[in-house]
């Protein structure tokens, strides 16, 4: 089989793979590195179930090839909370607003809220709506989703 | 106490949640895990007359391809859920070349890798005898076949609609739709020693368990179906997947695991999804509102595979007090993959075509809806004639009112108006889901450290199972919360309840709550008599010691008991069935009749010109009996209603008909809500324990959010516009007139 040598950043910690070049970055990190923490929903870029945030920015890691992520600085959900464990207040906000309810989505909107609030996009409540529209929720936790990043953005 | 009954107890389950630490199927580990990928049908009807797989059996990386023609292991007999078995459906793939329906598993590919495997699934080629095939309920050649036993009569509705002064017919349809969880589909498989671990998302551990060794031919205990979150069922995972047999097959023929994970295209076909519907509701009454005639038919699409029929009209006859009432099933068989349960199966398709009959009545009497709804409020099943178990949809009809401001609505379409020129629109609509229950066992350990652990083989979809048991137990035994643990999704723990039919916390909690019951008479034992107040023995003479000391003093340092509950209703025959794995309800019409109620409006605003609909807002107050948690239960019941937003007015699995097959099989083609597309959520319940429904008084809560919303929408959708639209999803194109 045909492999790559690839060097990977994730949340701070370099990882040295041989990889498929079609890999892509989501079963990078959760094939090869169990970092399952990021979710797999469609593989197509339609529900947002995978984001992470490459080189500060929300990316989605099912339409980024593996390859394509070497040698910049990747972050996923389990990389979010502090050296010490306490949980990013994000993380901290959507337990305190019931911001999810099988989880499944929660990861990837996590990261997505996290930037929404980084980009300056939350506002207004539907300039939230507006900006984690690319994070599908089939629980429909939307309302309570709204909530925790609005209580983000107003601390922040 | 911090974490009994009643209180607004922060979801268990959720920090893993946020941290990612919560692992579902597809996260499992499985040491030298081999992938699968499958290849399905291109065809709706016929055979397959070739199959090459001389290629992807080349290909890098390949360990094996499973056909029709590979397949050959002899299988235990398993059939179809609603025969009583476990599966979403009686036909198993690569049992035979014959293709009932498009998009059907024909082959599996397994390789070292996921890349390996998906590109060699590539090169199989399949050639087809192709036959004539209908995928669509209203293709010509199409029959309705009736379904006498579900027929009722009371009185002479065709009569009475005869000679009324006001009467409404009307047929609604609503289309194809598919559960569309974000998890997708997903199987591990590794035998250990001739024992089965399985990793699958599940709403029926132990109907999976049952099935598997079923299968397979081994005793139940060596089934381990392991699967802790799910994320999102709504019904799509609650019977046990073709694939997921295939898989385990494929795991022991290689001696290794193997994991699939369903790509999201091949979820609307591999599984089950809800099945179109046609509705013809006439409605008669006097002129002053009373309503004299009910009539519901409705034809619900089958699969000429597996009779499947979701009869909602035993619920809407029970709606109205009317003395004449005629409600009718039949079914149409189509090629397609057996329908199944989706989130209120009969009832969110059944009562959007119902509920905007009442509201075209409303129109014809020029009569407010709500106050329709009230002056035909029945005080027993006017069908059955029983009592309710409870029934206070009054009272929803005049909190929701009150709440949504229903008082400002004045009645003639298009006449409110908002400040941006948008047409406001009023609706409101009845929701209603039975309320049944079944048996279920739980296991609860008390220890010396004041750590209380509750286990049971239910589940938690994001319902909030995990966090409800727990506080169904800290209410009896007083534990405070952060020492309460919970244990679901397993199938060695003792046997839970299918999340199904909204039944998880009326049976499953009440079998916690009667096994916390045997636990506190023990311990008071142990204490030597007494009381147990706030997790202190309380003994006769007045001392206090608090209940960790006594359980100290127990030799093993805790106390552990295992219960069971079932429905009075059920027999101890039909409660051994339930808890090893079969299939046990108690009907909601016992002795009494037991069901949840709702009243859900909606403010809808509609574009004068482009003719765009958006949900401004919507309310719904809930009759769900007893609330253990209402913080879990308000996300529960709001995600129901945005449900009935995206029924209203974006799902629909669209038909090729001429190919007989799904066409917008990804999220970019099916759309449900998104955030933008809602706006405010107001959910309240009504205080008040039922109980004559179970002894902790609860009634289901799961279901009945997404039931009056889509009528209450298009409702809402009428007022503004005055176009009443008897379909979903509601489109900018049918407004256009
Ligand atoms: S898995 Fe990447 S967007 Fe859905
Ligand atoms: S919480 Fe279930 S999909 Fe969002």
């Amino acid at each position: 089989m045909q492999t790559l040598d690839v060097t990977l950043d994730v949340n701070g910690r370099t990882h040295s793979l041989q990889l498929d070049p079609r890999t892509t970055l989501l079963d990078a990190l959760r094939e090869h590195l169990g970092l399952t923490g990021t979710k797999v929903g469609c593989n197509h870029g339609t529900c947002g179930s995978c984001t992470v945030h490459v080189d500060g920015r929300r990316q989605l890691a099912c339409l980024v090839l593996a390859a394509s992520a070497a040698g910049r600085a990747v972050r996923t959900i389990e990389g979010l909370a502090a050296a010490d464990g306490t949980p990013h207040p994000m993380q901290a906000a959507f337990v305190a607003h019931d911001a999810l309810q099988c989880g499944y989505c929660t990861p990837g909107q996590i990261m997505s809220a996290v930037s929404c609030v980084e980009e300056g996009h939350a506002r207004t409540d539907d300039e939230i709506r507006e900006y984690m529209s690319g994070n599908l929720c089939r629980c429909a936790a939307y309302p309570n989703i709204v909530a925790a990043i609005a209580d983000v953005a107003r601390a922040a | 106490m911090d974490g009994g009954i009643g209180l607004p107890v922060t979801r268990r389950d959720a920090p893993g949640k946020v941290s990612g630490d919560a692992q579902y199927a597809a996260d499992f580990p499985h040491a030298g895990c081999a992938y699968a990928a499958l290849t399905t049908s291109s065809i709706a009807r016929g055979r397959i007359v070739r199959i090459d797989t001389a290629q992807a059996e080349r290909a890098a990386g390949v360990q094996m391809v499973l056909t029709h023609r590979s397949l050959n292991e002899g299988l235990g007999e398993e059939t179809f859920a609603m025969k009583g078995g476990h599966m979403q459906s009686s036909f198993l793939p690569l049992t035979s070349d014959e293709v009932h329906y498009a998009g059907q598993i024909v082959s599996l590919v397994i390789a070292d890798t996921q890349e390996q495997a998906e590109a060699a699934s590539r090169l199989i080629a399949i050639d087809y005898d192709a036959q004539p095939a209908s995928a669509s309920m209203d293709d010509g050649d199409r029959v309705e076949k009736p379904l006498e036993s579900k027929s009722i009569d009371v009185g002479n509705a065709n009569a009475a609609l005869a000679i009324s002064p006001v009467t409404i017919d009307a047929t609604y349809v609503t289309p194809a739709q598919h559960h569309n969880p974000i998890e997708l589909y997903a199987t591990s498989a590794e035998w250990r020693e001739g024992r089965l671990l399985v990793h699958v998302p599940s709403q029926w551990v132990m109907g999976t368990r049952m099935g598997l060794a079923t299968i397979f031919g081994i005793p139940a205990e060596d089934v381990h179906v392991e699967c802790p979150y799910v994320g999102g069922g709504f019904g799509g995972k609650a019977t046990i997947l073709p694939h997921t047999v295939l898989i385990a097959m494929a795991a022991r023929r290689l001696g290794r695991a193997v994991k699939l994970v369903v790509p999201r295209e091949a979820m609307f076909t591999v599984g089950s999804f809800r099945p179109a519907t046609r509705s013809r509701v006439r409605l008669a009454a006097e002129r002053d509102g009373t309503i004299t005639a009910v009539s519901h038919e409705q034809a619900g699409q089958s699969a000429t595979i597996d009779h499947v029929s979701f009869a909602v009209t035993e619920v809407t006859a029970r709606m109205y007090a009317s003395p004449n009432i005629r409600v009718r099933e039949s079914t149409v068989a189509t090629d397609v993959n057996t329908p199944g349960f989706q989130r209120a199966p009969a009832e969110a398709p059944g009562f959007f075509g119902f509920e905007c009959a009442v509201d075209e009545l409303a129109v014809a009497l020029g009569m407010d809806p709500v106050a329709l709804r009230t002056k035909n409020e029945p005080a027993r099943d006017p069908v059955g004639n029983l009592a309710w178990s409870s029934r206070k949809l009054t009272e929803c009809f005049a909190r929701g009112a009150e709440l949504f401001g229903w008082s400002r609505r004045t009645p003639e379409p298009g006449s409110m108006v908002a400040e941006d020129g948008a047409l406001i629109g009023y609706g409101c609509a009845t929701a209603c889901y039975p309320s049944a229950s079944g048996p279920s066992a739980a296991r609860i350990r008390y220890s010396a450290d004041g750590v209380c652990i509750v286990s049971l083989s239910a589940h938690d979809l994001g319902t909030g199972a995990y966090t409800v048991m727990g506080q169904i137990a800290a209410e009896v035994l007083g534990v405070p919360n952060h020492l309460v643990r919970v244990q679901l999704g397993d199938s060695t723990l003792p046997s839970g309840i299918i999340a199904g039919g909204s039944v998880t916390t009326s049976s499953s909690g009440s079998a916690v709550h009667v096994t916390a019951l045997a636990v506190r008479d023990a311990l008071l034992r142990a204490a030597g008599g007494g009381e147990l107040v706030d997790g202190f023995v309380v003994s006769p003479d007045g001392s206090r010691r608090p209940a960790t000391e006594v359980l100290a003093e127990c030799t093993s340092g805790f106390i552990e008991e295992t219960g069971v509950w079932k429905p009075d209703s059920i027999s101890d025959k039909q409660m051994q069935n339930g808890l090893a794995g079969g299939m046990a309800f108690s009907s909601a019409l016992g002795k009494y009749a037991t069901y949840s109620f709702g009243a859900q409006f909606a403010e809808v605003r509609v574009d004068p010109l482009l003719r765009t609909v958006r949900v401004h807002r919507m309310v719904g107050v809930f009759d769900c009996g007893r609330i253990i948690n209402p913080r879990t239960a308000r996300s529960n019941l709001a995600g129901g209603m945005i449900w009935g937003a995206s029924f209203a007015l974006l799902e629909e699995t669209q038909i090729d008909r001429k190919r007989a097959r799904f066409a917008n099989t990804d999220l970019a083609g099916y759309h449900f809500s998104t955030n933008a597309d809602i706006g405010e959520v107001v959910v309240e319940m009504l205080d008040g324990s039922d109980t004559l429904a179970n002894p902790i008084g609860t009634k289901g809560v799961g279901e009945i959010g997404i039931v009056g919303m889509p009528a209450a929408i298009a409702n809402a959708v009428y007022h503004a516009t005055g176009v009443r639209v008897r379909k979903t999803p509601i489109q900018v194109e049918d407004l256009l007139v």
